[in-house]
């Protein structure tokens, strides 16, 4: 299985032309995709875990009518094609479209904006974030929740002190997912926002422009520099978790 | 136990999906064990009282005050579930004192405290350890304590031993009882041992599919039970239909009767004796267990120690310690 990973990324890098590669580092275009698909990536990861924490709560220890075509709708946007996904969020958020057009009269536009983006992204990184809570919080057993009540704590306190850090590995990993599906979507960030470019548009049109060498240079940049992140996150995240667990 | 302490459930009723259970009238004021199959309803009541689970009908009451709508942060009720439920990712220490910081004490009060509770159930020396290494009968001590400091006004106990093995069970009933003397807390055990249940309590329920069919004292619940579902589930074995009763003899209102086996005398005298046939004849662990068939009506006994069967032995019994079933 590792193998075939391991194998299309090597077979990548056999494209890039080593003597540039270094270059495409002080690339001002490319850092600047960079700059956007990781800030756009990181919006919408922070506002999906702020809404979605609680959704995938509320699912995982309530019961309520139409709880199961609720996480049909959760559920939806991974099977939906990316471009299908790019044109709902367009259709929604253009200047005419349903919230799109009340937020454009107060000045907030989201086609070719940084706003787009952050909404594709959260689009089809939301069930990661709500679905990967859900299974965070079902593996806390309620019963640990009951007997922190019984010893006093409120509901909140309850949630924060017992039911959150025990289900803190699902929520970053989720988190993390969340941020990855955004920063490596193309085809939904593309129908509402060609600009400003995000590094897998930049790296398409590299390759409509320039061919295989330039876009295999910009992807093989692009995988190191999330490689690097992946990897921090981790580090940092598992630094965290036997921190919390001390 | 203070005299004054009676939790009081009146009409207590709460549908879940297809389980319906009461309506459950109780008044508690002793250590009491409720009883019961699994699946009757015994541990969705214990969580009724500890304020989990709303009744949708009925009323509970703590010394006469009503504490239906006062939630569970607010009951100062103790809970000690089968498979204790210490909190993973705490050590001993801030398990124990994880109920006196959410009520507020401070540092100083919250240190004596741990100290005092963790000498008196032995734990001193594991109050910094990982709950993962913590044996069953460890884990157990530790859940109580941490029930037990904050002081509760009512402790609940649900399956408390059946998670241990034969040998610590034993140890730590005794302990815990010897503990639970010293309390003033009004003490609620769910179990469906009986044998456990009877060593440890002093007041009994049993509830079965949802329903209150019995309860009372040690006498009353396990030596007269009242009907022929509670007489099942305390292991009565000699159950007869009022025609079984008249082929032995002996006439009754009524229309189900048991006989507790320790009044049926093999081999010596009673009110009536009869010659019975020994149709099946065992040795269990520390005693025999004998089927008598006397005209048809079989008789089980079991015996301390060992008996020589024989073919045919004589049976006798006192009509008057036959008891009528109400079912």
């Amino acid at each position: 299985m590792m193998l075939f990973i391991l194998i299309p990324i090597i077979v990548l890098y056999t494209f890039v032309p080593f003597g540039n590669f270094i270059s495409i580092f002080t690339n001002r275009s490319f850092l600047s995709t960079i700059y956007v698909t990781f800030l756009a990536g990181l919006i919408s990861t922070v506002i999906i875990g702020i809404l979605g924490i609680p959704l995938g709560y509320l699912m995982a220890r309530t019961n309520f009518l139409g709880k199961n075509f609720i996480q049909g709708l959760i559920d939806l946007p991974l099977v939906v094609p990316d471009t299908v996904a790019g044109l709902i969020v367009f259709l929604t958020f253009y200047s005419n479209g349903i919230i799109g057009a009340p937020l454009s009269r107060v000045g907030i536009n989201f086609v070719n904006t940084l706003y787009g983006i952050v909404v594709a992204m959260m689009f089809v990184g939301a069930p990661f974030m709500i679905n990967t809570s859900k299974s965070g919080f079902l593996s806390v057993d309620p019963k640990l929740e009951r007997v922190s009540l019984s010893l006093g704590a409120s509901r909140v306190s309850t949630f924060f002190r017992i039911t959150l850090p025990l289900s803190l590995d699902s929520i970053v990993n989720g988190l993390v997912m969340t941020w990855a599906k955004g920063v490596a979507s193309f085809g939904s960030i593309i129908v509402i926002a060609y600009f400003p470019m995000v590094a897998p548009t930049y790296i398409y049109n590299q390759f409509l422009l320039f061919g295989t060498g330039a876009s295999a240079m910009a992807a093989g940049a692009f995988l190191l520099i999330t490689l690097f992140i992946f990897a921090l996150s981790r580090y940092v995240t598992g630094r965290l978790m036997r921190w919390l667990k001390r | 136990m203070a005299e004054e302490v009676v939790l009081e459930l009146k009409n207590i009723e709460k549908r879940l999906s297809n389980f319906h259970l009461g309506p459950i009238n109780m008044k508690i004021n002793e250590t009491t064990v409720i009883m019961g199959p699994t699946g009757s309803g015994k541990t969705t009541l214990l969580e009724i009282i500890a304020g989990f689970i709303r009744p949708d009908r009925g009323s509970l009451y703590f010394k006469g005050k009503d504490f239906t709508n006062i939630p569970p942060e607010k009951r100062r009720i103790g809970i000690l579930y089968q498979d204790y439920q210490l909190f993973p990712h705490m050590n001993v220490r801030k398990n124990i004192s994880y109920g006196l910081r959410m009520l507020r004490y401070d540092d100083e009060e919250i240190d004596e405290k741990v100290k005092s509770i963790a000498e008196k159930f032995r734990i001193s020396h594991l109050l910094d350890r990982n709950i993962y290494y913590l044996s069953g009968g460890e884990k157990q001590r530790v859940a109580l304590a941490r029930a037990l400091v904050i002081e509760p006004e009512i402790l609940l106990l649900d399956e408390p031993f059946s998670a241990l093995d034969e040998q610590t069970k034993v140890a730590l009933m005794d302990e815990i009882r010897g503990i639970l003397d010293e309390l003033n807390s009004l003490v609620v055990f769910v179990m469906h041992d009986q044998s456990d249940a009877y060593t440890i309590g002093k007041y009994f329920a049993i509830i079965y599919n949802g329903k209150l069919i019995s309860i009372g004292n040690r006498e009353e619940v396990f030596r007269r039970p009242v009907n022929l579902t509670a007489a099942k589930f305390l292991g009565y074995r000699n159950i007869f239909s009022r025609k079984e009763l008249e082929t032995l003899g002996i006439e009754k209102e009524g229309e189900y009767f048991t006989i507790d086996e320790k009044d049926i005398i093999i081999n010596g005298d009673g009110k009536i004796n009869f010659i019975g046939e020994v149709e099946r004849f065992e040795y269990l662990k520390d005693k025999s267990r004998i089927i008598i068939n006397v005209n048809g009506v079989r008789l089980e006994k079991r015996i301390d120690g060992f008996l020589t069967p024989e073919k045919e032995v004589k049976v006798s019994i006192d009509p008057e310690k036959i008891l009528t079933l109400k079912d």
